[in-house]
């Protein structure tokens, strides 16, 4: 599990860097697109893009319209379609920044679309060359990671434990799926006990209704009635509490424990990476002095303190939001369990009595006054 | 005979029961969006109280916050799940490690405070907002306390929180209430709610057209 974790992460903020960057060529293109649907140019324009994404734009072109001025033309004359004029495509950030025009003409060339086309370009290039960086050193760290997966999972490679922190994050796990567990079992409660109410209401209803059609029994129907309404009243009262019990606790255990673990995840994946790299150098620094040059022993030193800081970084993070969490989660969960004894007393004390009531003396009117509102409203 | 009817309408309702939900059941399927919310500010500027208020419980008893706390908030158009961070200076060192993940952020302050706690307001909530993970996200400030005697009005706080300071890449709007006055903080949480949806249509577009360029540059 912790490996698909590793790897998962890796990719997805690989991925978040790729986008990040592409998202800066969609904006260059989008404002061109703007401009050129003005002058109904669109299709040839695009055409043009096409090639500028594959070639590059002309630079000398660019300087002169740029001191034409004029945005429309910019747009649809810079670019002519032609591939002739490109090309000096590899060298084309040098000579960029000598046609660069004077200062004063510097501030409206930064809000024009060409500029942001000149950027675009090495971009486009930078993007390629720091994918494939991105992806490879992406796949050095990922095959280094599995391998120390492996070795850790055959009890070979060496393992960094913590042993106290691990233990703490063992007791969170473990609580996490026990308080899932209160609310699985505290949601079916309240939807058996809602059924129950709804129940209770329709068998009031029905009892009023007979109530008022036969004569003869009317006497007997009205009290039943009013004590099906008074345990709705009251079991909607409850009802009311237990959805803030599990709203609570479903918001304990699903979003603040949640919180919590994520940081725990990111300090696995790095307890991994720096074992990995650890472990990495010291099997150059054990290797004989004539196969491993000085320079590499370096780099993965170099490497390893890197992922030392990190990993000991979200040590500390996760052990101070350990000690949080668990004040919250005491906090939280002293709140609610008095609330929902409260609650639950109360229903069951306020029904006690008026059932006793009602056994003693069946004139008695059942009125709210002996089913008292659970103290939790009025605190 | 009969019951075979009885089958065939029994087949028949359900049917019609199906395409029934089928077809009704595709409109309300855009659910409420969530958004993750940071809510700072020094100890005692309300933070915990304005939360509770908000989503319906009693407001006595409260303690201040050690750490951290969730609460899940629901209004009519999105739900808000609003991380309070703890404003006493000993979990104030901790902030930056809830970060991560937000999406937008509230600051609370005592309007009625002293010179001196305003200025450390200010510098706090400027220290926040310059950590990366929270740049040029929204900012809502609740210039709490105002049932309190001197207390500052909106523009008094935007002044001494230099909050016209900030870059324009970022959204943010100010508000003042009290715990007195439940409305006057809903009336900031809706406001603020649409700023949040309206941050997130965006987003969405500007998702939609990303993945048009990406088809097209493919080409
Ligand atoms: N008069 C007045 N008192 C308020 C107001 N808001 C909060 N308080 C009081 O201020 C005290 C602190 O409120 P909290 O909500 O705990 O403050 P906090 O920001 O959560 O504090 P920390 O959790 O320590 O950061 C409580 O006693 C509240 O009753 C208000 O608008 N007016
Ligand atoms: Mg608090």
């Amino acid at each position: 599990m912790l490996l698909c974790l590793v790897i998962k992460d890796a990719g997805n903020s690989r991925r978040d860097k790729g986008l990040g960057e592409t998202s800066h060529t969609v904006h260059a293109i989008m404002a061109g697109r703007d401009m050129v649907n003005g002058g109904g140019e669109v299709d040839t324009f695009e055409k043009d893009l096409k090639e500028i994404l594959e070639d590059g734009p002309n630079l000398n072109d660019m300087h002169n319209t740029v001191q034409t001025g004029s945005p429309q033309k910019i747009m649809t004359s810079s670019y002519p379609g032609g591939s002739g004029s490109f090309d000096n495509t590899g060298s084309s950030q040098l000579p960029r920044s000598q046609t660069m025009p004077p200062a004063t003409s510097h501030v409206s060339l930064s809000n024009n679309p060409t500029s942001s086309n000149g950027d675009f370009l090495p971009k486009t290039v930078q993007t390629a060359q720091s994918k494939i960086e991105t992806i490879k050193s992406w796949s050095v760290n990922t095959f280094k990671c599995t391998k120390q997966y492996i070795a850790e999972r055959l009890g070979k490679g060496s393992k960094t434990v913590d042993l106290e922190l691990e233990a703490q994050i063992e007791v969170l796990r473990d609580m996490q799926r026990k308080y899932a567990n209160i609310l699985r079992l505290a949601k079916n409660l309240n939807s058996h006990f809602c059924n129950v109410v709804q129940t209770q209401r329709a068998l009031g209803e029905a009892f009023s209704e007979q109530a008022q059609r036969s004569p003869e029994l009317q006497e007997e129907f009205s009290y039943n009635c009013e004590t099906q309404r008074a345990l709705v009243k009251n079991g909607e009262v409850l009802l009311g509490a237990m959805n803030f019990f599990t709203s609570t606790i479903n918001t304990l255990c699903n979003k603040t424990m949640e919180d919590t673990l994520l940081t725990v995840r990111q300090y696995e994946a790095a307890r991994l990476e720096y074992d990995a790299y650890r472990n990495e150098m010291e099997a150059l620094q054990l290797a004989p002095r004539e196969s491993t040059s000085a320079s590499k022993v370096d780099g993965s030193k170099r490497k390893f303190d890197e992922h030392k800081v990190k990993f000991e970084k979200l040590r500390a993070d996760v052990s101070i939001k350990l000690k949080f969490l668990d004040e919250n989660r005491v906090k939280v969960m002293h709140k609610q369990l008095l609330l929902f004894h409260n609650a639950v007393s109360a229903y069951f004390t306020g029904n006690d009595s008026a059932l006793e009531a009602t056994l003693k003396q069946f004139n008695i009117k059942l009125k709210p006054a002996n089913t008292e509102k659970p103290s939790w409203i009025e605190q | 005979m009969c019951q075979s009817m009885q089958l065939y309408f029994a087949v028949l309702r359900i049917g019609l029961y199906t395409l029934f939900r089928r077809i009704c059941g595709k409109a309300p399927a855009a659910p409420k969006p969530t958004f993750s919310v940071l809510c700072l500010g020094l100890a005692n500027s309300g933070k915990s109280t304005i939360l509770t208020l908000l989503s319906g419980e009693n407001a006595d008893g409260i303690r201040p916050t050690v750490g951290f706390s969730i609460k899940a908030l629901m209004f009519a158009d999105c739900f808000v799940d609003v991380k309070e961070l703890g404003g006493s200076d000993n979990v104030r060192m901790y902030w930056n490690k809830y970060f991560c993940g937000a999406q937008a952020v509230i600051f609370v302050i005592d309007s009625a405070g002293s010179k001196e706690s305003m200025e450390t307001a200010n510098a706090e909530l400027h220290k926040a907002l310059a950590d990366p993970e929270l740049d040029g996200l929204p900012l809502l400030v609740l210039g709490n306390h105002q049932d309190k005697e001197g207390a500052r009005s909106k523009e008094q706080i935007t002044k001494e929180l230099e909050l016209g300071l900030q870059s324009t890449a970022r959204k943010w709007i100010i508000h003042t209430c009290s715990m007195k006055n439940k409305e006057e903080i809903m009336a900031a949480f809706q406001d603020f709610n649409k700023l949040l949806l309206e941050m997130k249509e965006k987003e969405e577009r500007e998702d939609k057209t990303e993945e048009q360029d990406g088809e097209f540059s493919k080409i």
